[in-house]
């Protein structure tokens, strides 16, 4: 692909001051994001200082760590440790994504059918717990959810149970909060999606005698698609990483990879894994997002765009 | 309220079932935060059972200085890094939507959102890790490079979509009126995007105040910011008065959020 | 109207954050970082009334979490209080400043038995804050069986299963589990941590959470949400005064003792505030203070005539006759390997 050079010095010089005007920007992040990531990459290939930091010492010991395991005896033993902790946060992300599509899609669709004067007050309630702390938000929870919780309390008061139910601390829990973490994530794209929808096409199907049923799936849901798309991956990709709602409704047995990581900043005391693991981390989201992208691209030519 | 929910007569966008299911959705939204409030007026210590109204936590919070210097920390990090942020991110969005294309605009764009796409922890490890080489320790100034940085993209996206919508001819007009592209820029360009910028500037500043686990790997001591305060609370247990710091943070958040959402109605 | 409340939205949203941050950086500062829940608001403000010194306290849970902090270099803190077994790493790692307590004049009011003790021979790198021991607290009201040993604790009867809290730290869950297979502490025999790795994995299914946070686990036993925990005497007697069927157990293996010390890091930008504060503190008067906080027990002599009632005859600090009491190591690095691995191992 071979683009006709800029034969124009206008369009030359306005193509110089776009790149001048996007010039902080990319400074400010090559210098505080990428190299830092290349450092990162760094510190996974040395040897980690067991009283915290790293030794300046070639070691590829964070890497084997990953999948195998040094017993306690030195031997080396396929460990599924880690592996299994991947799989977890993939599992939790994509139950949460699964669970956050099923519950935002109909309220959106709800949203955006709604007349216009009420949507806006309604998305705005939406919005509103999001600009709330989410530490604050989902310490909220562990009031509802323990033992002596709002609603243990409540079951036990009005006699439907007699023993409080363990709620808090499983992995229901961390579940609730994840959802309750990105449900806006959600419900705003696909919301946007279905605000630009003609209603035509509604009465359309009516007259055409399709069910709701059938007008949701044939009609609302294709022109929801990139909505639902875009909020899959703005639950899944975050969720990979979650750290507050595993932390504090888990109980510290129930660790994701976000957690996982963490842990080897502070108590763990090995850098270099924690950089190892923060390196798989970010390539599998880059996987993820490539793939969106490129299915994304294909769409938007498909549909006639150059 | 319920009036928000109720449905006239059956319609074609009605889908039946939806509008009980949204009031759900709104319930489970707002469950926490509401036991949340109505606890925080708990007389007593226990955090849950509910023994008489009282504004001792109320009282106790004011005079935690520690909330006190945790709270400014934030909003003083917040405000340096979010206008900084919409600052380089208006230059960013006017230099990919307006000005011609330069080789490499893809992937400059793909470099900005890079902190939203990242999950927190890896940015904050990659920063813990770049202030740790090279010895940075500024106190509150690594906050605010590491809030800058994330809060770029955040500026960025309502800018440029405010930029997309700008109607081209108004600019057109102004140049036909012999004015310079720098007084185009002042005196309409700017003040037409002056709504994405405030926008822009809000959700920097809110995802900056909100901001814990990057803070939390790379704070050091004395810069203690409001969530991490908050966190820290939190291994005390389940106490009122983190119920009553958690309502006046949720207050304060509500109110400017309102504000902001007023001040927006009456710009459009 | 609006561009009113936008002129004084913005004036807000400038001024605000400086006036609140301005009217906490007038004073003097002190950057303690410490375990969680250790200093009340109430000594905090006596010092600060005395001195005009602001304090701002950080916290952790674990020591690890404190080497960790430490380690990462220009954390800025000037008083931090690590336990006994983690000072003599700490001054080999070079992390802390020599403040010579030993020749100020408070290190006469110091026990006996702490004065210049084995973590610390010269007395010149630390200060003892607050001593106590580990064991495990139980709630009677649940399990009325026999409780003199820590098989309770490792092979737990029905009615405690899934309702019971392990410690978040490494060195803590080794140590208690060592002391009740009768393995020497600090190993580096991985035939022996290999015993103490299969106790804890068989123990974990009956785990409800693993947590280091005093005051959550307070919270935590006082609701009934956790019927039994490896706790510090000091806590346990705090949390039975919420709940009092809870009880300090001693089993026959022993319990643990620590010594938690104030230390000034490596690096401390306000070292003389530092002295102070650890002046302050070693007071017996403050002393005092800090134990009818805590409840653990005071290695300051001449405490006594200032102490709460309650804690004259409070069984978590009063250990009965016989009962080994094993005071923590300082782990070579050998062991800390070990001990890390067995760690990740269990806590997948």
């Amino acid at each position: 692909m071979h683009a006709l050079p800029i034969a124009n010095t206008l369009e030359r010089r306005k193509a110089f001051q776009s790149f001048l005007g996007v010039s902080p920007a990319l400074i400010a992040i090559s210098l505080f994001l990428i190299v830092p990531i290349v450092i990162v990459i760094g510190y996974s290939l040395m040897e980690a200082n067991p009283y915290g930091g790293v030794n300046k010492v070639f070691s590829t010991e964070a890497y084997t760590s990953l999948l195998f395991e040094r017993q306690l005896d030195d031997s080396l033993a396929f460990a599924d440790s880690y592996l299994l902790i991947a799989l977890r946060s993939i599992g939790i992300a994509g139950l949460t994504t699964l669970i956050t599509l099923l519950i935002g899609f109909p309220v959106a669709v709800w949203l955006a059918m709604q007349p216009a004067h009420r949507r806006g007050l309604l998305i705005f309630l939406i919005t509103v717990p999001f600009w709330a702390n989410l530490l604050i938000r989902t310490y909220a929870w562990i009031l509802l959810l323990r033992n002596t919780g709002v609603i243990n309390n409540s079951l036990m008061g009005l006699g439907v149970i007699d023993q409080p139910l363990q709620l808090l601390y499983t992995d229901g829990a961390v579940l609730l909060g994840l959802v309750y973490t990105y449900a806006p994530f959600v419900v705003l794209p696909i919301y946007a999606t279905l605000e630009k929808m003609d209603i035509r096409l509604l009465e359309a199907a009516q007259d055409l005698y399709a069910g709701r049923l059938r007008t949701l799936r044939k009609v609302v849901l294709p022109i929801a698609k990139p909505g639902i798309m875009a909020g899959a991956i703005l639950t899944f990709v975050p969720c990979l990483g979650a750290m507050i709602a595993p932390e504090l409704l888990g109980g510290g047995t129930r660790m994701m990879l976000g957690n996982l990581i963490f842990r080897q900043f502070s108590d763990a005391r090995n850098w270099p894994f924690g950089a190892a693991l923060s390196l798989v981390l970010m390539a599998a989201v880059m996987l993820v997002l490539t793939v969106y992208a490129l299915r994304a691209e294909r769409q938007r030519v498909a549909k006639g765009g150059a | 309220m319920l009036g928000l929910f109720k449905r006239n007569a059956l319609q074609v966008q009605d889908f039946p079932g939806f509008g009980g299911f949204s009031f759900l959705f709104y319930l489970y939204l707002y469950a926490p935060i509401v036991v949340l409030v109505v606890f925080s007026f708990n007389a007593n210590q226990s955090a849950t059972v509910w023994t008489g109204f009282s504004l001792d936590w109320y009282r106790a919070a004011f005079a935690n200085q520690a909330l006190r210097q945790a709270a400014g920390n934030s909003l003083l990090i917040a405000v340096c890094a979010s206008m900084i942020a919409t600052a380089i991110a208006t230059l960013a969005a006017l230099g990919t939507s307006r000005g011609a294309r330069f080789k490499g605009l893809q992937l400059s764009m793909g470099a900005i959102m890079l902190p939203l796409v990242l999950p927190e922890i890896v940015v904050g490890v990659a920063t813990l890790a770049l202030f740790s080489t090279i010895g940075l320790s500024l106190g509150y100034g690594n906050l605010i490079i590491a809030h800058t940085v994330f809060c770029i993209p955040f500026a960025y996206l309502p800018i440029r979509a405010r930029l997309n919508d700008m109607d081209l001819s108004l600019e057109q007009a102004s140049a036909d009126l012999y004015a310079g592209p720098w007084r185009t820029f002042r005196k309409v360009t700017l003040p037409l995007l002056m709504p994405g910028i405030v926008s822009g500037l809000m959700l920097a500043f809110i995802v900056s105040l909100d901001n814990f686990v990057i803070s939390m790997m790379v704070s050091q001591a004395g810069t203690t910011t409001l969530p991490i305060f908050i966190f820290g609370l939190l291994r005390m247990g389940v106490t009122p008065d983190v119920n009553a710091v958690s309502t006046l943070i949720l207050g304060v958040s509500v109110l400017f959020v309102s504000l902001s959402y007023l001040l927006g109605k009456k710009n459009t | 109207m609006s561009t009113w409340i936008k002129s004084i939205s913005t004036s807000l949203f400038l001024t605000l954050p400086l006036t609140l941050v301005a009217s906490v950086q007038a004073a003097e500062k002190l950057n303690v970082v410490s375990w969680s829940g250790y200093f009340s608001p109430e000594i905090l403000a006596k010092f600060q009334k005395q001195s005009g010194i602001e304090v701002t306290v950080d916290s952790y849970d674990s020591n690890e979490t404190l080497l960790a902090k430490l380690k990462q270099g220009g954390a800025g803190y000037d008083v931090a209080i690590p336990s006994n077994q983690f000072i003599p790493i700490l001054i080999k790692e070079q992390l802390l400043e020599r403040f010579d307590p030993v020749n100020e004049p408070y290190y006469a009011s110091v026990v006996d038995n702490l004065k210049k003790p084995t973590w610390d021979p010269q007395g010149a790198y630390s200060m003892p804050f607050i001593w106590g021991t580990t064991s495990v607290v139980i709630n009677a009201e649940r399990y009325k069986g026999p409780a003199d040993s820590y098989k309770v604790l490792y092979e737990p009867p029905a009615e405690l299963q899934g309702r019971i809290n392990m410690f978040d730290s490494v060195s803590e869950v080794i140590d208690m589990a060592s002391l009740y297979l009768n393995i020497p502490l600090c190993t580096e025999d991985p035939k022996q941590m290999q015993q103490v790795l299969t106790l804890l994995k068989a123990q974990k299914p009956f785990v409800k959470t693993y947590s280091s946070k005093a005051g959550s686990i307070r919270e935590n036993l006082a609701s009934g949400e956790v019927d039994m925990s490896m706790f510090w005497g000091g806590s346990s007697m705090r949390a039975r005064e919420m709940k009092p069927s809870l009880k300090y157990l001693y089993p026959k293996e022993g319990v643990l003792a620590w010594v938690d010390n104030m230390v000034i890091p490596k690096g401390s930008k306000n070292p003389a505030n530092a002295k102070a504060f650890i002046a302050f503190l070693s007071q017996p008067e403050n002393a005092a203070m800090t134990q009818n906080f805590l409840k653990h027990q005071s290695p300051i002599k001449g405490v006594e005539p200032f102490l709460d009632a309650s804690l004259k005859d409070a069984p978590e600090l009063h250990i009965p006759e016989g009962t080994p009491v094993v005071f923590s190591k300082t782990c070579g690095e050998g062991a800390i390997r070990l001990a890390d691995r067995l760690w990740t191992n269990l806590m997948r």
